[in-house]
Protein backbone atom coordinates (compact mmCIF):
# COMPACT_ATOMS: atom_id res chain seq x y z
CA UNK A 1 0.00 0.00 0.00
CA UNK A 2 1.98 3.16 -0.85
CA UNK A 3 0.45 6.17 0.93
CA UNK A 4 1.27 9.44 -1.60
CA UNK A 5 2.37 12.74 0.34
CA UNK A 6 -0.98 14.34 -0.90
CA UNK A 7 -2.48 11.72 1.02
CA UNK A 8 -0.24 12.32 4.21
CA UNK A 9 -0.96 15.84 4.17
CA UNK A 10 -5.09 15.07 3.92
CA UNK A 11 -5.15 13.23 6.82
CA UNK A 12 -2.80 15.33 8.54
CA UNK A 13 -5.72 17.81 7.76
CA UNK A 14 -8.31 15.57 9.44
CA UNK A 15 -6.12 14.95 12.41
CA UNK A 16 -5.78 18.69 13.11
CA UNK A 17 -1.84 18.07 12.81
CA UNK A 18 0.59 20.58 11.05
CA UNK A 19 3.63 18.43 9.26
CA UNK A 20 6.79 20.05 7.89
CA UNK A 21 7.69 19.29 4.54
CA UNK A 22 10.51 16.27 6.24
CA UNK A 23 7.97 14.91 8.43
CA UNK A 24 5.29 14.69 4.92
CA UNK A 25 8.09 12.72 3.30
CA UNK A 26 8.97 10.49 6.17
CA UNK A 27 5.12 9.63 7.30
CA UNK A 28 4.18 8.60 3.07
CA UNK A 29 7.22 5.78 3.41
CA UNK A 30 6.40 4.81 7.03
CA UNK A 31 3.03 4.63 6.91
CA UNK A 32 3.52 2.71 3.56
CA UNK A 33 5.37 0.23 5.25
CA UNK A 34 3.57 -0.48 8.36
CA UNK A 35 0.44 -0.87 6.28
CA UNK A 36 1.90 -3.52 3.84
CA UNK A 37 3.03 -5.47 7.07
CA UNK A 38 -1.04 -4.74 7.82
CA UNK A 39 -1.72 -6.59 4.24
CA UNK A 40 -1.57 -9.82 6.14
CA UNK A 41 -5.13 -9.42 7.74
CA UNK A 42 -6.46 -9.58 4.57
CA UNK A 43 -5.29 -13.42 3.72
CA UNK A 44 -7.79 -14.35 6.42
CA UNK A 45 -10.82 -15.65 5.39
CA UNK A 46 -13.12 -13.58 8.31
CA UNK A 47 -16.79 -12.33 6.23
CA UNK A 48 -19.06 -14.17 8.74
CA UNK A 49 -17.23 -13.44 12.09
CA UNK A 50 -18.95 -11.38 14.48
CA UNK A 51 -16.63 -8.25 16.46
CA UNK A 52 -15.80 -8.65 19.53
CA UNK A 53 -15.02 -4.56 21.20
CA UNK A 54 -14.43 -5.73 24.26
CA UNK A 55 -12.54 -7.87 25.65
CA UNK A 56 -14.21 -9.35 29.00
CA UNK A 57 -17.76 -9.08 27.19
CA UNK A 58 -18.74 -6.78 29.48
CA UNK A 59 -22.23 -5.15 28.59
CA UNK A 60 -22.61 -1.14 28.63
CA UNK A 61 -23.23 -0.11 32.17
CA UNK A 62 -25.09 2.43 32.90
CA UNK A 63 -25.44 4.76 36.13
CA UNK A 64 -27.36 7.75 36.75
CA UNK A 65 -26.58 11.30 35.04
CA UNK A 66 -26.60 13.38 38.27
CA UNK A 67 -24.43 16.38 39.23
CA UNK A 68 -21.52 15.77 41.95
CA UNK A 69 -20.01 19.10 43.43
CA UNK A 70 -16.33 19.26 42.45
CA UNK A 71 -14.68 21.17 45.13
CA UNK A 72 -11.73 21.74 42.61
CA UNK A 73 -12.98 24.08 40.04
CA UNK A 74 -10.21 26.61 40.56
CA UNK A 75 -7.13 23.80 40.27
CA UNK A 76 -9.27 22.78 36.48
CA UNK A 77 -9.43 26.28 35.34
CA UNK A 78 -5.61 26.75 35.99
CA UNK A 79 -4.67 24.41 33.55
CA UNK A 80 -5.48 26.44 31.15
CA UNK A 81 -3.47 28.72 28.93
CA UNK A 82 -5.74 31.69 28.68
CA UNK A 83 -8.57 32.92 30.95
CA UNK A 84 -10.91 35.14 31.91
CA UNK A 85 -12.20 34.82 35.35
CA UNK A 86 -13.56 32.14 35.46
CA UNK A 87 -13.88 31.05 31.83
CA UNK A 88 -11.53 29.49 29.12
CA UNK A 89 -10.51 31.77 26.97
CA UNK A 90 -9.65 30.67 23.16
CA UNK A 91 -8.81 32.75 20.13
CA UNK A 92 -11.17 34.16 17.65
CA UNK A 93 -12.59 31.27 15.26
CA UNK A 94 -12.78 33.14 11.82
CA UNK B 1 21.45 -0.59 56.58
CA UNK B 2 21.46 -2.52 53.74
CA UNK B 3 18.03 -3.26 52.25
CA UNK B 4 18.68 -4.49 48.60
CA UNK B 5 18.00 -8.00 49.45
CA UNK B 6 14.32 -6.94 50.63
CA UNK B 7 10.98 -7.77 49.25
CA UNK B 8 7.57 -6.24 49.88
CA UNK B 9 6.93 -9.33 52.90
CA UNK B 10 10.23 -8.93 54.33
CA UNK B 11 10.29 -4.98 55.13
CA UNK B 12 6.63 -5.48 55.55
CA UNK B 13 7.72 -7.52 58.74
CA UNK B 14 10.95 -5.55 59.46
CA UNK B 15 8.88 -2.41 60.19
CA UNK B 16 6.33 -4.69 61.77
CA UNK B 17 8.74 -6.23 64.21
CA UNK B 18 10.62 -2.15 64.57
CA UNK B 19 13.55 -3.71 63.12
CA UNK B 20 14.05 -0.60 61.12
CA UNK B 21 11.72 2.29 60.58
CA UNK B 22 9.55 3.51 57.23
CA UNK B 23 11.94 6.55 57.44
CA UNK B 24 15.15 4.90 57.51
CA UNK B 25 14.03 2.77 54.34
CA UNK B 26 12.81 5.65 52.74
CA UNK B 27 16.15 7.48 53.17
CA UNK B 28 18.21 4.05 51.91
CA UNK B 29 16.11 4.18 48.47
CA UNK B 30 16.25 7.85 48.30
CA UNK B 31 20.16 7.75 48.22
CA UNK B 32 20.37 4.88 45.99
CA UNK B 33 18.35 7.07 43.33
CA UNK B 34 20.61 9.70 43.98
CA UNK B 35 23.90 7.54 43.26
CA UNK B 36 22.79 5.52 40.05
CA UNK B 37 19.86 7.46 38.38
CA UNK B 38 22.23 9.82 36.76
CA UNK B 39 23.71 7.39 34.95
CA UNK B 40 20.44 5.60 34.25
CA UNK B 41 17.56 8.08 34.00
CA UNK B 42 14.50 5.93 35.25
CA UNK B 43 13.27 8.84 37.37
CA UNK B 44 11.48 12.05 35.44
CA UNK B 45 10.68 13.37 38.70
CA UNK B 46 11.70 12.45 42.38
CA UNK B 47 9.74 13.64 45.12
CA UNK B 48 11.82 13.41 48.09
CA UNK B 49 9.92 15.53 50.58
CA UNK B 50 6.60 14.20 49.73
CA UNK B 51 8.43 10.69 50.28
CA UNK B 52 9.92 11.83 53.68
CA UNK B 53 6.48 12.96 55.09
CA UNK B 54 4.68 10.30 54.21
CA UNK B 55 7.49 7.59 55.53
CA UNK B 56 7.17 9.67 58.80
CA UNK B 57 3.18 9.19 59.13
CA UNK B 58 3.58 5.38 58.74
CA UNK B 59 6.47 5.66 61.61
CA UNK B 60 3.61 7.70 63.55
CA UNK B 61 1.31 4.61 63.15
CA UNK B 62 3.37 1.65 63.87
CA UNK B 63 4.45 4.08 67.12
CA UNK B 64 0.79 4.17 68.24
CA UNK B 65 0.54 0.68 67.92
CA UNK B 66 -2.07 0.76 64.85
CA UNK B 67 -2.26 -1.79 62.13
CA UNK B 68 -0.35 -1.50 58.79
CA UNK B 69 -0.89 -2.71 55.46
CA UNK B 70 0.99 -4.50 53.58
CA UNK B 71 1.87 -1.73 51.26
CA UNK B 72 1.85 0.70 54.01
CA UNK B 73 5.37 2.42 54.21
CA UNK B 74 7.11 0.56 51.36
CA UNK B 75 8.74 3.07 48.97
CA UNK B 76 7.32 2.71 45.43
CA UNK B 77 8.06 4.32 41.85
CA UNK B 78 4.88 5.32 40.08
CA UNK B 79 5.15 5.70 35.95
CA UNK B 80 4.75 9.07 34.75
CA UNK B 81 1.19 8.13 33.07
CA UNK B 82 -0.86 7.82 36.37
CA UNK B 83 -2.89 11.19 37.67
CA UNK B 84 -1.69 11.92 41.18
CA UNK B 85 -3.52 15.54 42.72
CA UNK B 86 -0.80 18.37 42.71
CA UNK B 87 2.40 16.48 40.97
CA UNK B 88 3.11 16.85 37.01
CA UNK B 89 2.23 14.40 35.49
CA UNK B 90 3.95 13.96 31.75
CA UNK B 91 3.25 11.19 30.38
CA UNK B 92 6.62 11.82 28.50
CA UNK B 93 5.57 13.87 26.49
CA UNK B 94 6.01 17.91 25.92
CA UNK B 95 2.24 18.35 25.66
CA UNK B 96 1.94 17.53 29.79
CA UNK B 97 5.47 18.79 30.68
CA UNK B 98 3.56 21.31 32.87
CA UNK B 99 0.19 19.43 33.67
CA UNK B 100 -0.52 19.25 37.16
CA UNK B 101 -3.85 16.97 37.89
CA UNK B 102 -6.35 18.24 40.29
CA UNK B 103 -7.30 14.69 41.02
CA UNK B 104 -5.99 11.13 41.70
CA UNK B 105 -6.04 8.29 39.66
CA UNK B 106 -8.23 5.43 41.32
CA UNK B 107 -4.77 3.77 41.74
CA UNK B 108 -3.23 6.33 43.65
CA UNK B 109 -5.89 6.50 45.82
CA UNK B 110 -5.98 3.22 46.83
CA UNK B 111 -2.09 3.46 47.07
CA UNK B 112 -2.53 6.91 49.41
CA UNK B 113 -5.44 4.39 51.47
CA UNK B 114 -2.56 1.57 51.94
CA UNK B 115 -0.10 4.54 53.26
CA UNK B 116 2.32 4.09 50.43
CA UNK B 117 5.70 6.01 50.09
CA UNK B 118 6.16 7.63 46.84
CA UNK B 119 9.61 7.60 45.57
CA UNK B 120 8.99 9.53 42.25
CA UNK B 121 7.78 9.36 38.82
CA UNK B 122 9.21 7.13 35.97
CA UNK B 123 10.32 7.43 32.69
CA UNK B 124 8.15 6.29 30.04
CA UNK B 125 7.81 6.20 25.46
CA UNK B 126 5.70 9.33 24.71
CA UNK B 127 2.18 8.61 25.75
CA UNK B 128 2.82 4.74 26.66
CA UNK B 129 3.94 4.46 22.73
CA UNK B 130 6.97 2.29 22.55
CA UNK B 131 8.91 -0.30 23.46
CA UNK B 132 12.38 0.97 24.72
CA UNK B 133 11.71 4.37 26.15
CA UNK B 134 13.48 5.46 23.75
CA UNK B 135 10.43 7.69 22.44
CA UNK B 136 10.05 9.63 26.05
CA UNK B 137 10.24 13.71 25.50
CA UNK B 138 12.79 14.05 28.28
CA UNK B 139 15.40 11.48 27.12
CA UNK B 140 16.11 7.57 27.29
CA UNK B 141 15.99 5.58 30.18
CA UNK B 142 19.39 2.94 29.99
CA UNK B 143 19.33 -0.70 31.35
CA UNK B 144 20.68 -0.89 34.74
CA UNK B 145 22.22 -4.14 33.62
CA UNK B 146 24.12 -2.71 30.77
CA UNK B 147 23.48 0.80 29.85
CA UNK B 148 24.26 0.76 26.07
CA UNK B 149 21.28 -1.31 26.35
CA UNK B 150 17.40 -0.22 25.99
CA UNK B 151 15.41 -1.17 29.43
CA UNK B 152 12.40 -1.62 27.10
CA UNK B 153 8.85 -0.21 27.13
CA UNK B 154 7.05 2.11 28.06
CA UNK B 155 7.35 1.25 31.49
CA UNK B 156 11.16 1.12 30.80
CA UNK B 157 11.64 4.10 33.51
CA UNK B 158 9.76 1.82 36.10
CA UNK B 159 11.18 -2.01 35.54
CA UNK B 160 14.64 -0.27 35.57
CA UNK B 161 13.86 1.36 39.23
CA UNK B 162 13.60 -1.53 40.37
CA UNK B 163 15.91 -3.81 38.54
CA UNK B 164 18.67 -1.25 39.70
CA UNK B 165 17.42 -1.12 43.36
CA UNK B 166 16.01 2.18 43.47
CA UNK B 167 12.78 1.47 44.10
CA UNK B 168 11.20 -1.80 46.29
CA UNK B 169 8.60 -1.65 43.39
CA UNK B 170 6.85 0.05 40.97
CA UNK B 171 3.80 0.18 39.29
CA UNK B 172 3.76 0.51 35.28
CA UNK B 173 0.71 0.10 32.76
CA UNK B 174 0.54 -2.11 29.68
CA UNK B 175 -1.82 -1.72 26.20
CA UNK B 176 0.30 -4.04 24.05
CA UNK B 177 3.25 -5.59 26.37
CA UNK B 178 4.24 -2.21 28.27
CA UNK B 179 5.21 -3.88 31.55
CA UNK B 180 6.16 -7.63 30.55
CA UNK B 181 8.57 -6.71 27.68
CA UNK B 182 10.48 -3.96 30.04
CA UNK B 183 10.09 -6.90 32.97
CA UNK B 184 12.14 -9.16 30.47
CA UNK B 185 14.80 -6.74 29.06
CA UNK B 186 15.61 -5.97 32.97
CA UNK B 187 15.21 -8.80 34.98
CA UNK B 188 12.43 -8.41 37.14
CA UNK B 189 8.56 -10.06 37.29
CA UNK B 190 5.68 -7.63 35.63
CA UNK B 191 2.06 -8.30 35.89
CA UNK B 192 -0.32 -7.73 33.52
CA UNK B 193 -3.93 -8.09 34.97
CA UNK B 194 -6.82 -8.90 33.08
CA UNK B 195 -8.40 -6.25 31.06
CA UNK B 196 -11.13 -4.59 33.62
CA UNK B 197 -9.19 -6.07 37.09
CA UNK B 198 -7.66 -2.35 37.82
CA UNK B 199 -9.57 0.92 37.36
CA UNK B 200 -7.80 2.98 34.46
CA UNK B 201 -9.53 6.17 36.01
CA UNK B 202 -6.67 8.74 35.81
CA UNK B 203 -4.45 6.81 33.22
CA UNK B 204 -3.49 8.50 30.74
CA UNK B 205 -5.33 6.15 27.81
CA UNK B 206 -3.45 5.12 24.88
CA UNK B 207 -5.92 2.18 23.88
CA UNK B 208 -8.78 2.47 25.97
CA UNK B 209 -9.50 -1.62 24.71
CA UNK B 210 -6.42 -2.80 26.25
CA UNK B 211 -4.82 -0.30 28.78
CA UNK B 212 -4.38 -2.26 32.22
CA UNK B 213 -2.25 -1.20 35.36
CA UNK B 214 -0.12 -3.87 36.78
CA UNK B 215 3.23 -3.81 39.00
CA UNK B 216 6.93 -4.54 38.26
CA UNK B 217 8.48 -6.19 41.24
CA UNK B 218 11.42 -8.69 42.29
CA UNK B 219 9.19 -11.20 42.95
CA UNK B 220 5.81 -13.17 42.07
CA UNK B 221 4.83 -12.97 45.54
CA UNK B 222 5.49 -8.75 45.83
CA UNK B 223 3.07 -9.35 42.52
CA UNK B 224 0.27 -10.64 44.34
CA UNK B 225 0.16 -8.17 47.29
CA UNK B 226 0.24 -5.46 44.82
CA UNK B 227 -3.04 -6.66 42.96
CA UNK B 228 -4.59 -7.13 45.64
CA UNK B 229 -4.11 -3.70 47.04
CA UNK B 230 -4.80 -2.00 43.63
CA UNK B 231 -7.69 -4.68 42.23
CA UNK B 232 -11.18 -4.00 42.20
CA UNK B 233 -14.81 -2.52 40.87
CA UNK B 234 -14.76 1.00 40.11
CA UNK B 235 -17.66 2.88 39.39
CA UNK B 236 -15.35 5.66 37.64
CA UNK B 237 -14.45 3.17 35.07
CA UNK B 238 -17.19 1.58 33.37
CA UNK B 239 -15.01 -1.54 32.49
CA UNK B 240 -13.88 -2.33 35.97
CA UNK B 241 -15.90 -5.81 36.96
CA UNK B 242 -17.84 -5.97 40.20
CA UNK B 243 -16.12 -9.20 40.84
CA UNK B 244 -14.36 -10.43 44.17
CA UNK B 245 -10.85 -9.67 44.29
CA UNK B 246 -9.03 -13.05 45.22
CA UNK B 247 -7.03 -13.20 47.95
CA UNK B 248 -3.74 -13.21 45.48
CA UNK B 249 -1.09 -14.04 48.06
CA UNK B 250 -2.69 -15.96 50.55
CA UNK B 251 -2.03 -20.24 49.63
CA UNK B 252 0.62 -18.92 46.39
CA UNK B 253 2.79 -21.36 47.84
CA UNK B 254 0.25 -24.15 47.93
CA UNK B 255 1.13 -27.05 44.29
CA UNK B 256 -1.91 -27.03 42.93
CA UNK B 257 -2.80 -29.73 40.01
CA UNK B 258 -2.47 -27.65 36.42
CA UNK B 259 -1.95 -27.99 33.23
CA UNK B 260 0.25 -25.71 30.79
CA UNK B 261 -0.25 -25.32 27.10
CA UNK B 262 2.77 -24.83 25.10
CA UNK B 263 1.11 -22.92 21.77
CA UNK B 264 3.85 -23.82 18.90
CA UNK B 265 3.40 -20.35 17.70
CA UNK B 266 5.15 -18.71 19.97
CA UNK B 267 8.05 -20.90 18.74
CA UNK B 268 8.77 -20.25 15.72
CA UNK B 269 11.90 -18.69 13.74
CA UNK B 270 11.59 -14.81 15.20
CA UNK B 271 12.46 -16.18 18.25
CA UNK B 272 16.16 -16.06 19.19
CA UNK B 273 17.93 -20.06 19.14
CA UNK B 274 19.62 -19.22 22.67
CA UNK B 275 16.73 -18.16 24.08
CA UNK B 276 14.92 -20.82 22.38
CA UNK B 277 16.92 -23.25 23.98
CA UNK B 278 17.18 -22.23 27.55
CA UNK B 279 13.41 -22.20 27.38
CA UNK B 280 13.03 -25.83 26.15
CA UNK B 281 15.20 -26.52 29.23
CA UNK B 282 12.41 -24.56 31.54
CA UNK B 283 9.54 -26.19 29.96
CA UNK B 284 11.63 -29.81 31.00
CA UNK B 285 12.26 -28.85 34.16
CA UNK B 286 8.06 -28.23 34.42
CA UNK B 287 7.50 -31.95 33.45
CA UNK B 288 9.99 -33.26 35.71
CA UNK B 289 7.97 -31.57 38.61
CA UNK B 290 5.08 -33.81 37.06
CA UNK B 291 3.47 -31.20 36.00
CA UNK B 292 1.35 -31.88 32.52
CA UNK B 293 2.58 -29.85 29.98
CA UNK B 294 0.29 -30.24 26.73
CA UNK B 295 1.53 -29.31 23.09
CA UNK B 296 -1.56 -26.33 21.75
CA UNK B 297 -1.60 -24.38 18.55
CA UNK B 298 -2.83 -21.01 18.34
CA UNK B 299 -3.39 -20.14 14.91
CA UNK B 300 -4.66 -16.97 14.12
CA UNK B 301 -1.17 -15.51 16.38
CA UNK B 302 0.33 -14.12 13.55
CA UNK B 303 -2.08 -12.04 12.80
CA UNK B 304 -1.74 -10.13 16.10
CA UNK B 305 0.38 -7.69 15.73
CA UNK B 306 -1.13 -6.35 12.45
CA UNK B 307 -4.22 -6.30 14.08
CA UNK B 308 -2.92 -4.27 17.44
CA UNK B 309 -0.78 -1.98 15.06
CA UNK B 310 -4.29 -1.29 13.70
CA UNK B 311 -6.52 -1.09 16.70
CA UNK B 312 -4.08 0.77 18.86
CA UNK B 313 -3.37 3.67 16.28
CA UNK B 314 -7.42 3.90 15.95
CA UNK B 315 -8.25 4.11 19.49
CA UNK B 316 -5.24 6.52 20.10
CA UNK B 317 -6.30 8.65 17.37
CA UNK B 318 -9.51 9.31 19.05
CA UNK B 319 -7.98 9.62 22.42
CA UNK B 320 -5.27 12.06 21.40
CA UNK B 321 -7.82 14.03 19.65
CA UNK B 322 -8.61 16.20 23.45
CA UNK B 323 -4.73 18.07 23.21
CA UNK B 324 -5.78 20.97 21.77
CA UNK B 325 -3.84 23.94 23.31
CA UNK B 326 -7.20 24.98 24.98
CA UNK B 327 -8.04 23.61 28.26
CA UNK B 328 -5.01 22.25 29.41
CA UNK B 329 -1.58 21.31 27.93
CA UNK B 330 0.78 22.73 26.04
CA UNK B 331 -0.43 25.95 24.07
CA UNK B 332 1.12 27.50 20.99
CA UNK B 333 1.36 30.98 22.48
CA UNK B 334 1.78 32.56 18.71
CA UNK B 335 -1.65 31.45 17.47
CA UNK B 336 -3.88 34.09 16.59
CA UNK B 337 -6.96 31.95 15.14
CA UNK B 338 -8.67 28.79 16.81
CA UNK B 339 -7.07 26.13 14.34
CA UNK B 340 -4.00 27.44 14.41
CA UNK B 341 -3.98 26.84 18.10
CA UNK B 342 -5.09 23.57 17.49
CA UNK B 343 -2.57 22.82 14.28
CA UNK B 344 0.38 24.60 16.05
CA UNK B 345 -0.22 23.26 19.82
CA UNK B 346 -0.47 19.61 18.67
CA UNK B 347 2.91 19.94 15.76
CA UNK B 348 4.97 21.40 18.84
CA UNK B 349 3.55 19.35 21.59
CA UNK B 350 3.33 16.07 20.33
CA UNK B 351 6.85 13.82 19.22
CA UNK B 352 7.13 11.48 16.11
CA UNK B 353 5.54 8.65 17.80
CA UNK B 354 2.19 10.15 18.82
CA UNK B 355 2.16 11.92 15.37
CA UNK B 356 2.90 8.74 13.60
CA UNK B 357 -0.36 6.95 15.31
CA UNK B 358 -2.47 9.61 15.28
CA UNK B 359 -1.88 9.66 11.21
CA UNK B 360 -2.11 5.82 10.95
CA UNK B 361 -5.40 5.28 13.30
CA UNK B 362 -7.12 8.46 11.23
CA UNK B 363 -5.88 6.89 8.05
CA UNK B 364 -7.51 3.66 9.44
CA UNK B 365 -10.95 4.94 10.68
CA UNK B 366 -11.40 7.42 7.51
CA UNK B 367 -13.81 6.69 4.65
CA UNK B 368 -12.91 3.93 2.21
CA UNK B 369 -10.45 2.56 4.78
CA UNK B 370 -12.62 1.41 7.72
CA UNK B 371 -13.64 -1.54 6.26
CA UNK B 372 -10.46 -2.78 4.99
CA UNK B 373 -8.58 -2.10 8.24
CA UNK B 374 -10.28 -1.39 11.68
CA UNK B 375 -12.68 -3.51 10.81
CA UNK B 376 -11.07 -6.25 10.11
CA UNK B 377 -8.65 -6.09 12.72
CA UNK B 378 -11.31 -6.14 15.13
CA UNK B 379 -12.56 -9.28 13.32
CA UNK B 380 -8.68 -10.54 13.62
CA UNK B 381 -9.03 -10.07 17.32
CA UNK B 382 -12.51 -12.46 17.79
CA UNK B 383 -10.21 -15.17 16.20
CA UNK B 384 -7.76 -14.30 18.51
CA UNK B 385 -9.18 -14.21 21.52
CA UNK B 386 -11.82 -17.36 20.28
CA UNK B 387 -7.88 -19.15 19.79
CA UNK B 388 -7.39 -18.52 23.80
CA UNK B 389 -10.76 -19.25 24.47
CA UNK B 390 -10.30 -23.13 23.19
CA UNK B 391 -6.62 -23.78 24.02
CA UNK B 392 -8.05 -23.10 27.58
CA UNK B 393 -10.51 -25.40 27.81
CA UNK B 394 -7.91 -28.07 27.19
CA UNK B 395 -4.69 -26.29 29.63
CA UNK B 396 -4.76 -23.63 32.79
CA UNK B 397 -2.14 -21.72 31.82
CA UNK B 398 -0.14 -21.00 28.94
CA UNK B 399 3.76 -20.74 28.85
CA UNK B 400 5.47 -18.61 25.99
CA UNK B 401 8.51 -16.53 25.74
CA UNK B 402 8.09 -12.99 26.82
CA UNK B 403 10.60 -11.37 23.83
CA UNK B 404 11.94 -12.91 20.64
CA UNK B 405 15.60 -11.00 21.81
CA UNK B 406 17.30 -10.10 25.37
CA UNK B 407 17.52 -5.55 25.79
CA UNK B 408 18.33 -4.51 21.79
CA UNK B 409 20.79 -1.75 21.84
CA UNK B 410 19.93 1.91 22.67
CA UNK B 411 19.15 3.31 18.72
CA UNK B 412 19.31 -0.57 17.24
CA UNK B 413 15.73 -0.48 16.22
CA UNK B 414 16.14 2.16 13.20
CA UNK B 415 12.40 1.82 11.34
CA UNK B 416 8.59 2.14 13.54
CA UNK B 417 7.52 -1.58 12.14
CA UNK B 418 10.86 -2.91 13.38
CA UNK B 419 10.16 -1.72 16.87
CA UNK B 420 6.71 -2.88 16.75
CA UNK B 421 7.83 -6.01 15.60
CA UNK B 422 9.40 -6.77 19.22
CA UNK B 423 5.75 -6.77 20.83
CA UNK B 424 5.17 -9.98 18.38
CA UNK B 425 4.66 -12.45 22.07
CA UNK B 426 2.88 -9.56 23.71
CA UNK B 427 0.10 -8.36 21.82
CA UNK B 428 -2.16 -11.43 20.81
CA UNK B 429 -2.80 -11.67 25.39
CA UNK B 430 -3.51 -7.86 25.71
CA UNK B 431 -6.45 -7.67 22.48
CA UNK B 432 -7.69 -10.82 24.25
CA UNK B 433 -7.64 -9.01 27.87
CA UNK B 434 -5.75 -11.85 29.52
CA UNK B 435 -3.51 -11.51 32.38
CA UNK B 436 -0.28 -12.12 31.73
CA UNK B 437 3.02 -12.64 34.06
CA UNK B 438 6.60 -12.26 32.67
CA UNK B 439 9.32 -13.84 34.74
CA UNK B 440 12.95 -13.41 33.90
CA UNK B 441 15.83 -15.96 34.63
CA UNK B 442 19.68 -16.41 34.18
CA UNK B 443 21.82 -18.49 31.80
CA UNK B 444 25.01 -17.98 31.66
CA UNK B 445 24.04 -15.17 29.36
CA UNK B 446 24.71 -11.74 30.99
CA UNK B 447 21.50 -10.86 30.64
CA UNK B 448 18.14 -12.57 31.52
CA UNK B 449 15.54 -14.29 29.72
CA UNK B 450 12.31 -14.23 30.18
CA UNK B 451 8.71 -16.75 30.49
CA UNK B 452 5.63 -15.34 30.21
CA UNK B 453 2.66 -17.11 31.51
CA UNK B 454 -1.01 -16.13 30.25
CA UNK B 455 -4.50 -17.29 32.05
CA UNK B 456 -7.85 -17.38 31.49
CA UNK B 457 -9.99 -13.84 32.59
CA UNK B 458 -9.41 -13.06 36.52
CA UNK B 459 -7.66 -16.46 36.61
CA UNK B 460 -4.60 -14.31 38.29
CA UNK B 461 -5.02 -16.37 41.51
CA UNK B 462 -4.09 -19.38 39.36
CA UNK B 463 -1.13 -17.48 36.96
CA UNK B 464 0.55 -15.98 40.05
CA UNK B 465 0.29 -19.60 42.23
CA UNK B 466 1.92 -21.47 39.12
CA UNK B 467 4.22 -18.26 38.65
CA UNK B 468 5.19 -18.80 42.42
CA UNK B 469 6.27 -22.21 41.75
CA UNK B 470 7.76 -21.97 38.62
CA UNK B 471 10.13 -18.78 40.28
CA UNK B 472 11.14 -21.19 42.93
CA UNK B 473 11.30 -24.70 41.63
CA UNK B 474 12.74 -24.12 38.30
CA UNK B 475 14.23 -20.32 37.84
CA UNK B 476 15.95 -19.61 40.48
CA UNK B 477 17.84 -22.83 40.44
CA UNK B 478 18.81 -22.09 36.46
Amino acid sequence: MKISKKEVSHIAGLSRLKLNEKEKESFAGELSSILDYIEKLKKIDIDDEELIYQATKTKNRDRSDEVQNFEEKDKIIKQAPKKSGDFIEINKVF
Amino acid sequence: MDFNGLNLKKAHLGLKNKEFSALELTKYFLDVIKNKDKNIHAFLKVTDDLALEQAKLVDKKIKEGKEIKPLSGMPMALKDNMAIEGITTTAGSRMLENYVPPFDSTTVKKLKENNFVLLGRTNLDEFAMGSSTENSAFGPTKNPLDTSLVPGGSSGGSAAAVAAGMSLYALGSDTGGSIRQPAAFCGVVGLKPTYGRVSRYGLIALTSSTDVIGSLTKDVEDAALILEAIAGFDEKDSTTINKKIDCYSQGIDKKSKLRIGIPKEYFGGELDQKIKQALNKVIKQVKDLKIEVIDISLPYTEYAVAAYYIINPAETSSNLARFDGIRYGFSDKESKKLLETYLNSRQKGFGPEPKRRIMLGTYALSFGYYEAYYLRAQKARKLISDDFAKAFEKVDIILTPTAPSTAFKLGEKQTPLEMYLSDVFLTAPSLAGLPALSLPFYTSEKMPYSVQLIAGHFEEKKLLNFGYLLEKEVLDKM
